[in-house]
């Protein structure tokens, strides 16, 4: 783990796991104009059982309230809203061919962020750069900043390792990608990583992150099945409760509908509704009624650029940019 | 219309004869097949009985045996085994997993492909340089056991790769996204899901190995052996603990004592010939029904 800030706390030691819902990120100077309720972690089962896990939990607040070293200015705000990441003028190549270039975007904490635009304009490759998958192949550079808040890492930056940044950061793909293994095991995994290996908090957790799914009545009795043996929607929202288990900061969504039926996506999008009032949400979606449903605020994308961002309601609404009219109107894309 | 009927009717045709073909074709395979167990049954059923299982090799054809053929053939694959997957697997997950795909790992690619095509003889040369000399093994179990690994080394390698390259990539994404190293998203991931295309490597590998005559004769393997490698404990004249001397010990193999059998004259030690080449199908069946076991439990653990 590496990290340029001294406050930086370490999310991603072995079994250090933190609570629902991320926690809240108020720097002093901000903290009486930021607009969230406190929401103090509601289960009691997080914020009191004795194992390991809680044992992190309950000291990563004190790091929270510890004043902020001189070099951290405090987070930008959005509509009265904490950041929790931010792209500065971020630009990602595969060899020659920029995909994204020179993106500036903030994403306001646990807010649904939609990324929007017409196929190859890079909005996909630009949510992988979250989580480094493009690391796991050869020949891609990555330019300018990615910031996750509140510690400023930059997700990009040289010396910040991939896997300390995809421990904080979880995602859920376009095609539902459970492993073959058994229910339990597919979101037990994300925990086993960390660390955890007491039988009773890996059933705690992987109960939890079910409900927190939406999956749990319906697999309840069969956590030993194969993940495959689900259908699709199922097996989707198992991918989504495979991510929620190691409590992300941020949450990637790419396409996650895209596969799935009409009822299928229907849950997904009033889970995504519900995931909003304890993580940050980015998604990438080509269908432009469920951006307007599920998200806060949209950016559409267009050749790797970022042509307008601003919050949903105006961007279907009241577009500044002409383009954008035409592309959320369907006269092109 | 009817140029249609006429068009389907062609087709049809064309099923069936590519489907008599293929029939004829399997067919003539399985009958070759088993006109040769058939053969070797009648001529070598009869002898195999205890007393062969448990005799050395002997003048008179009556009271030969196999035991020290067996046993030998047991040793030296369990070094094969011991030695050709490990070093395989780690091999193939290593070109597949971590190598950097450029010009030099495309040479080593392609050789290794070319390697599995060397006739075998080759391997027992260099193997009788390397191993025996070299090495100073000398005409041992071990020098065996690891030119037989070497020689199925390729056939693990590929097969390793090919069971590596059926994962889809989006499984490997669904682990790494999840914070996994590369060596995690390997143990937990791509070696179990890929257990069963390795396993079917190692079948083949070892049933390549086990009827392998021409590089041990060139290594140096006896045609004649009346005594057994030494058992890891002696009790006499006290007890002693020598879990690996056998490995330097001399040996034959079934293929060899088989060969040294077919080339006597009279029919009894052409019945010797076919009871070994008998025990040698039954031993590698056996020895094989490990690997489809763990094949069998494989496919069923993994559901995709």
């Amino acid at each position: 783990m590496t990290s340029t800030d001294p406050n930086h706390r370490s999310p991603a030691a072995p079994g250090h796991l933190r609570p629902y819902p991320p926690l809240e990120v108020q720097p002093p100077a901000a903290a009486s104009s930021a607009d969230q309720p406190t929401s103090q972690p509601a289960d009691p089962h997080v914020t009191h059982h004795s194992s390991p896990l809680s044992q992190s939990a309950s000291s990563a607040p004190v790091a929270q309230t510890a004043p902020p070293a001189p070099a951290v200015a405090p987070a930008r705000l959005i509509a009265g809203r904490t950041l929790k990441a931010e792209a500065r003028s971020f630009s990602f190549s595969y060899g020659t061919f920029t995909a994204v270039k020179a993106l500036s975007l903030p994403f306001p904490e646990r807010t649904v962020t939609a990324l929007i635009g017409p196929s190859g304009c890079g909005k996909t490759t630009f949510l992988r750069c979250f989580n480094r998958m493009h690391d796991l192949y050869p020949g891609n550079k990555y330019e300018g900043e990615l910031i996750l808040h509140p510690d400023k890492v930059n997700i990009v930056g040289p010396g910040v390792s991939a896997l300390a940044m995809r421990m904080r950061i979880g995602m859920v793909f376009q095609k539902p990608n459970p492993f073959p293994k058994s229910i339990f095991e597919n979101v037990a995994y994300g925990l086993r990583l960390r660390g955890v290996s007491k039988s009773r908090d890996l059933e705690m957790h992987v109960e939890k992150a079910l409900k927190g799914a939406a999956l749990w009545d319906e697999v309840k009795d069969r956590l030993k099945k194969p993940g495959s043996a689900l259908s699709g929607g199922q097996q989707q929202r198992l991918c989504i409760a495979r991510a929620l288990a190691t409590e992300p900061e941020l949450l990637l969504f790419d396409e996650p509908t895209s596969a799935l039926d009409p009822i299928a996506t229907a849950k997904i999008e009033e889970l995504m509704h519900q995931l909003r009032e304890r993580v940050t949400i980015i998604i990438v979606t080509h269908n432009m009624q469920q951006a307007a449903r599920v998200s806060d605020y949209t950016a559409f994308m267009y050749l790797g650029k970022l042509v307008e961002h601003n919050k949903t309601i105006d961007i279907f609404q009241n577009p500044r940019e002409p383009l954008t009219e035409q592309y959320v109107t369907g006269r092109f894309g | 219309m009817i140029s249609i009927d006429r068009a389907i009717a062609k087709r049809r045709l064309q099923d069936a004869l590519f489907n008599g073909l293929g029939w004829v074709c399997l067919l003539l395979v399985i009958g070759a097949l088993s006109i040769l167990l058939v053969d070797l049954a009648i001529d070598g059923l009869g002898r195999i009985n205890w007393q062969f299982l448990t005799s050395f090799p002997s003048r008179r054809p009556g009271q030969a045996g196999i035991l020290s053929a067996w046993v030998g053939t047991l040793l030296v694959m369990l070094v094969t085994v011991c030695t050709a997957i490990p070093l395989g697997v780690a091999a193939g997950v290593y070109l597949e997993e971590y190598a950097k795909k450029n010009w030099f790992t495309s040479i080593i690619e392609i050789n290794i492909a070319n390697l599995a095509g060397v006739p075998s003889i080759i391997y027992g040369l260099m193997a009788l340089g390397l191993f025996v000399y070299a090495f100073g093994l000398g005409q041992s179990i071990a020098a065996a056991g690891l030119t037989l690994g070497i020689l199925i080394l390729p056939i693990i390698i590929v097969s390793t790769r090919e069971a590596l390259r059926s994962i889809p990539l989006h499984i490997r994404e669904a682990a790494y996204g999840l914070g996994a190293t590369r060596w995690q998203v390997i143990r937990h991931h791509l070696l179990p899901y890929s257990t069963a295309g390795i396993a079917t490597g190692a079948i083949i590998g070892v049933s390549r190995a086990i009827g392998e005559t021409a590089p041990l004769v060139t290594i140096g393997a006896l045609t004649f052996i009346a005594f057994l490698p030494p058992a890891p404990i002696t009790t006499d004249p006290e007890l002693t603990l020598q879990p690996f001397k056998w490995l330097g010990s001399p040996f034959t193999v079934l293929p060899i004592q088989m060969f040294n059998w077919v080339s006597r004259p009279g029919d009894d030690f052409l019945q010797n010939a076919a009871a070994t080449g008998l025990t040698l199908i039954i031993v590698t069946v056996l020895l094989n029904s490990v690997a489809i076991v763990l094949r069998a439990r494989a496919r069923k653990a993994i559901k995709w």
